[in-house]
């Protein structure tokens, strides 16, 4: 499409596996006549007469679409009630939840009925006007209106004060260095982990302790389901249809935490990206993965090269790229100790980036001898990203010490950090 | 009861892709390969298409990122070096 705008015409090749993403994109970006080829999937282990028959089909027929003779498909932007925007329905919750269902609207779970009065009390704690959008959603490129992100924050069953979190949420996401388009389109299974900073934790009781990254807590639950159904409505990203992760997983209906800044020995993560202590404000990042590094004993390096083994494996895509931003959750407690033992927050992680490193040797025995081209190969050995400030650390969890998270990242994102604006209250 | 829609609308006036070419022979073609194997596959042949034309065309090969919208750079390049453009896309 950039190509396009600068006048040159071009064709995307595809397979089919990806013509609707394509489609989307296309009439999300305002070019429905966009040409596109559409191959078999899985080209690449065809036997040869069989690959042969299909990159020649693909390639006459891209030749016929860039001059002109190929009757193009013209992508028809679907009539449907998104522009309408309200809709009478029967008053049942059965009901709803099946035309929710029926129209693919929400991740599977019952939800809450976006009435016009539980969209209308959104609005209390935003300081922004109901139309104002907020950002295009990838890969539809849909527009994130304040009123449309209340609609899926009331579906996803958040109560008004969790909307200036949600909003900030969708700011950090829709950062060109998010790569949002990527992280809903990949085959990955990736979902963006929102790390909430600053009073808002308190005010709106995001658990930041016990279990932190389960169940249990409306704010977590909730705030982080928001976020899925605006991917989900305003990106378009349906499983099988846009959203191509094999196998998606459990974090993608919703992945929220608060940080544990006052049991923290180091500076809270949206201090050290550049915000006050005073600020609220939430950091998503593009996680792909949550590996439990068991973590025993009183010599804390060993806490330390226990995680950074739990990282390091070949198929991880922090490697895979070269270019991930590896996330690891420390206890409270465990901070403490590393404090005492001297070890700042940046010393960790210099030890994390150093410990984390595969031997080039055992990742091509492991690869049949495939070397992936992203390989960040550093004499002899493969690291999980660019430098040790690339590692992320967030203190949360327990006050114990037997547990560290192991996050591995999609590789090629970059975690966005936004204040939070508006008012919040206490917990009601 | 009533409940509002929670998708998008598109409002975005549509643009129309560039004119086509009346032939490709002569001209030159940008390849933007992803790096994908079934993307070399199709290169490969691709090259002996446009080479075998009458007048065959000059095809350019250029990579872009697997995961991510390739750089306005090389977008600024292929635009002032080709005629055309096939694209690899996805897997």
């Amino acid at each position: 499409m950039e190509l396009e705008k600068r006048g040159i015409p071009s064709v995307e090749l595809v397979t089919s596996s990806f013509v609707k993403e394509a489609e989307l994109v296309a009439k999300g970006r305002g070019m429905p006549g966009l040409r596109l080829v559409v191959l078999p999937a899985n080209v690449e282990v065809m036997a040869e007469a069989e690959l042969e028959a299909a990159a020649s089909e693909a390639i006459q027929q891209a030749i016929n679409a860039i001059t002109g003779k190929a009757q193009q498909k013209r992508i028809v932007a679907k009539k449907g009630s998104g522009a309408g925007g309200i809709l009478d329905i029967p008053d049942s919750p059965d009901r709803f939840y099946a035309l929710v269902c029926e129209k693919r609207w929400g991740d599977g779970l019952p939800v809450v009925p976006p009435t016009p009065a539980r969209v209308g009390r959104m609005f209390k704690y935003v300081d922004r006007a109901p139309d104002e959008v907020v950002a295009d959603v990838a890969p539809a490129f849909g527009e994130a209106t304040i009123r449309k992100i209340a609609v899926n924050a009331v579906m996803a069953g958040c109560l008004p004060q969790h909307m200036p979190v949600v909003v900030a949420a969708v700011e950090a996401m829709a950062a060109p260095e998010f790569n949002l388009n990527g992280i809903q389109a990949t085959t990955n299974p990736v979902a963006p982990l929102l790390i909430v900073n600053g009073p808002a934790r308190r005010d709106l009781d995001v658990n930041c302790s016990w279990g932190c990254l389960g169940l249990g807590w409306r704010a977590n639950a909730t705030i982080g389901r928001a976020i899925r159904l605006v991917l989900i409505n305003l990106g378009g990203a349906l499983p099988g249809d846009i959203d191509m992760a094999f196998l998606g997983m459990p974090a993608k209906y919703s992945f929220c935490l608060g940080e544990d800044e006052e049991g923290s020995a180091w500076e809270p993560l949206h201090v050290e990206r550049g915000f006050s202590k005073e600020d609220s404000a939430v950091t998503v990042a593009g996680v792909q993965d949550m590996r439990n590094a068991a973590v025993s004993g009183t010599d804390v390096l060993s806490w330390l090269r226990v995680a950074a083994d739990s990282l390091a494996t070949v198929g991880n895509n922090d490697f895979w790229l070269g270019t991930g931003e590896p996330l690891f959750v420390i206890t409270p407690a465990q901070s403490k100790a590393l404090a005492r033992a001297g070890l700042s927050k940046a010393d960790v992680k210099r030890f994390l980036f150093e410990h984390s490193r595969l031997s080039l040797e055992k990742c091509l025995a492991l690869t049949g001898g495939k070397r992936e081209p992203g390989w960040r190969i550093v004499n002899g050995k493969l690291a999980p990203c660019e430098k040790p400030e690339d590692i992320m650390i967030v203190v949360a969890g327990a006050p114990e010490t037997l547990h560290m998270m192991v996050m591995p990242t999609w590789g090629d994102t970059r975690a966005q950090t936004v204040a939070v604006r508006g008012k919040s209250k206490p917990h009601v | 009861m009533k409940v509002l829609d929670p998708t998008y609308s598109l409002t975005r006036p549509p643009v129309a892709p560039s004119a086509p070419l009346n032939s490709l022979g002569g001209k030159r073609v940008s390849f933007l390969d992803n790096g994908w194997a079934s993307a070399g596959a199709i290169f490969t042949r691709l090259e002996a298409m446009l080479s075998n034309q009458k007048t065959p065309s000059r095809l350019l090969r250029k990579s872009i990122p697997l995961t991510g919208a390739a750089p306005p750079e090389l977008l600024d390049e292929v635009a002032g070096a080709c005629d055309a453009a096939i694209v690899a896309l996805g897997n």
